[in-house]
C-alpha cells in the first residue's frame, strides 16, 4: 500500500516539477550559450567596466532563477500535502484504508525524493551556467591550494575528496528532509486555526523557524560557538575548527528538529484530523 | 449479529462550542436503505464525517461493524461526500485505477458499465466535466464497491431529474442485499420510495427513527409531508 501511495504522490507532483526543472535547465543552457560561454573565457578583462555590469546582472539572474526553482519545488510539495490531506481531496485520501501515519510517510518520502532531485538539478544547472572550460581550468589549477585548506591536513584529521563529497551530499539530504518535514508540520499545525488554515500554516512556519533559530543561538552560546573569543582576528580563533563545530551543531539540530516535527505531524495525522 | 452502525452518546462540538451532534444514540441494522433527513445544520454531515473518521468526536463513539473508525472500517465503508474529492487533472479511467489500487472490493467492470450507461467518456479529465457529471463519476466509483455500509451525502443534489432516476436505480441494483445504505438528502420526494427507514435529525438529536411503511400506514402520510410538518419554519 505504501508503494501505491508514493506512486500517486509522485505522480501528482511530477506534472509541475518536471515543467519547472525543464525550464530551469533550458534557461541555464541559454545563459551558458549566450552569456557565460562568451564572457567566462581566457580573453575577458574582468576589471573592464563593460564586463562588471553585465556580470552583476548575470549573478542576480542566476540567483533569481535558482531560488525560484527551489522555492517553487518547496511550494508544490507543501501544496500537495495541504490539498491532498486537508482540502476537498482529503475526503478521499483520509478515507482510504490506510493509517494517517502511512499517508504521512508516503508524502514525506515523495517530497524528499523531489527535494533531492531538485537539489541535484540546481547543482547541474549551476554547473551548466558557470562550468565553462576557462572556469574548470581555473579550478583545476588552484585545486591543490584550495584542497590543502579544505582538507584541513594540518588542523585535524585529513579529509579525502570522497569523504568531503559524502559530507556535502549528506548535509544537503538532511536539509531536504528537514525542509519537507517542516512544511508538513506547519501545514498540519495550521489546521488548528479554524477558517484560516493556510494563514495558520504560514504563521506556524514562521513561529517554528523563529523558535529553532533562537534555540540554535542559545545552544551556540552555551557551546562556546558565540562570544568574544569568536572573532576572525582573535589569536585563538581557528576558522576550520569553528566551521566544523558549527556544521556538526547544525546537523544535530536539524535531525532533532526533524524528529520532533515529524512526531508532532504524525500525532496530528493519527489523532487529530478534523475536516470541518 | 453486530449492528453495522452503532452510535453511543456520540457528540461533536465545533469551535463555537455549539453541539452539531448532541449525545446521539443510534443503531442501524444491516440490509436497509436509510434516509438521514433534516434541515441544514441539523448534524447530518457531521454524523457522516464521524462515521468515516474525518472528524474526532467530542464525546461518545461511533462503532462500524463493532469497530471504531480506522483502517478496518474504511475497508467496508464506501463514502460519497457532498463535494468533489477527486483530483481535477485525473482522467476518469485514472480515478477507476486509483479505486482499484486501494479498495479490494472495487469492481472496475461495474464502474465502466455504468460510465457507458451514463455516456461518460473514461478518457476525459475530470476538470472538463460538468458539476453533475463529476457527481455521477463519484457515485459510480462509490457504488462500484462491494461495501458493507454505503454512506452517501447528498448523492443526487447536483444532477438532473433524468439522471436522478438512473442513479437511484443504480443504487438499488448495485448494493448487496446484506449491505446498508445511509443517505442524506433534501430531495425527499425523489428518494422516499427507495427508503426502508428514515431518521430525522434536528439540532444534533434524532427526532424520529421509524420505518417508512410505519409512517405511511400509521400516520397516513408520505415521508415528504411528514418532514415538512416536523420541520415547518
Amino acid at each position: 500500500m505504501l508503494g501505491k501511495l508514493i506512486k500517486y504522490d509522485l505522480k501528482a507532483m511530477n506534472r509541475f516539477l518536471i515543467m519547472i526543472h525543464v525550464f530551469l535547465l533550458f534557461a541555464s543552457v541559454l545563459i551558458r550559450v549566450f552569456f557565460t560561454g562568451r564572457v567566462l573565457t581566457e580573453g575577458t578583462d574582468f576589471n573592464n567596466e563593460n564586463f562588471v555590469l553585465p556580470f552583476f546582472l548575470f549573478v542576480v539572474l542566476l540567483i533569481v532563477l535558482i531560488s525560484a526553482a527551489a522555492f517553487a519545488t518547496q511550494l508544490v510539495i507543501a501544496i500537495r500535502f495541504y490539498k491532498n490531506i486537508f482540502s476537498d481531496e482529503g475526503y478521499l485520501t483520509n478515507t482510504l484504508p490506510v493509517t494517517g501515519g502511512k499517508l504521512l510517510l508516503s508524502k514525506t518520502i515523495a517530497g524528499c525524493i523531489w527535494g533531492a532531485v531538485d537539489m541535484l538539478l540546481l547543482h547541474i544547472s549551476l554547473w551548466i551556467v558557470i562550468g565553462t572550460p576557462y572556469v574548470t581550468g581555473l579550478i583545476t589549477e588552484n585545486m591543490a591550494s584550495v584542497w590543502s585548506e579544505l582538507s584541513l591536513t594540518d588542523k585535524g584529521p585529513a579529509l579525502t575528496f570522497q569523504a568531503l563529497l559524502l559530507l556535502y551530499i549528506g548535509t544537503c539530504l538532511i536539509g531536504v528532509i528537514a525542509n519537507v518535514v517542516l512544511f508538513y508540520a506547519s501545514v498540519a499545525i495550521g489546521q488548528f486555526v479554524p477558517g484560516h488554515k493556510v494563514l495558520g500554516a504560514i504563521a506556524a512556519y514562521f513561529v517554528i523557524n523563529t523558535a529553532v533559530s533562537v534555540i540554535m543561538l542559545i545552544v551556540m552560546a552555551v557551546s562556546g560557538l558565540l562570544g568574544a573569543s569568536i572573532h576572525p582576528l582573535s589569536a585563538s580563533f581557528d576558522f576550520t575548527i569553528y566551521i566544523r563545530n558549527s556544521l556538526n551543531l547544525a546537523i544535530i539540530c536539524s535531525i532533532l528538529q526533524t524528529l520532533i516535527l515529524y512526531s508532532v505531524t504524525y500525532w496530528i495525522m493519527e489523532k487529530k484530523i478534523n475536516l470541518e | 449479529m453486530i449492528p453495522i452502525l452503532e452510535c453511543k452518546g456520540l457528540s461533536k462540538s465545533y469551535h463555537n462550542n455549539q453541539y452539531a451532534l448532541d449525545n446521539l444514540n443510534l443503531t442501524l441494522e444491516r440490509g436497509q436503505i436509510i434516509g438521514l433527513l433534516g434541515p441544514n445544520g441539523s448534524g447530518k454531515s457531521t454524523l457522516i464525517k464521524l462515521i468515516n473518521g474525518l472528524l474526532i468526536p467530542t464525546g461518545g463513539c461511533a462503532l462500524i461493524n463493532g469497530m471504531l473508525p480506522g483502517v478496518e472500517t474504511k475497508k467496508i465503508v464506501s463514502y460519497l461526500p457532498e463535494r468533489t474529492y477527486l483530483e481535477p487533472s485525473m482522467k476518469v479511467k485514472d480515478a477507476i485505477t486509483y479505486f482499484t489500487d486501494f479498495y479490494g472490493d472495487f469492481q472496475s467492470e461495474r464502474a465502466y458499465k455504468m460510465l457507458r450507461d451514463l455516456e461518460i467518456d473514461a478518457n476525459v479529465r475530470l476538470k472538463t466535466l460538468s458539476k453533475g457529471a463529476k457527481e455521477k463519476v463519484q457515485l459510480i466509483l462509490v457504488m462500484s464497491r462491494d461495501a458493507m455500509l454505503y454512506v452517501l451525502d447528498e448523492p443526487i443534489g447536483g444532477v438532473d431529474p433524468a439522471a436522478r432516476d438512473y442513479i437511484l436505480r443504480t443504487i438499488l441494483m448495485n448494493y448487496n442485499e446484506d449491505a446498508t445504505i445511509l443517505l442524506s438528502t433534501h430531495l425527499i420526494y425523489d428518494i422516499e420510495n427507495v427508503l426502508d427507514r428514515v431518521i430525522f435529525l434536528q439540532n444534533g438529536r434524532p427526532v424520529l427513527n421509524a420505518a417508512v411503511d410505519e409512517i405511511r400506514t400509521e400516520q397516513k402520510k408520505s415521508v415528504d409531508v411528514l418532514f415538512r410538518e416536523v420541520f415547518r419554519c
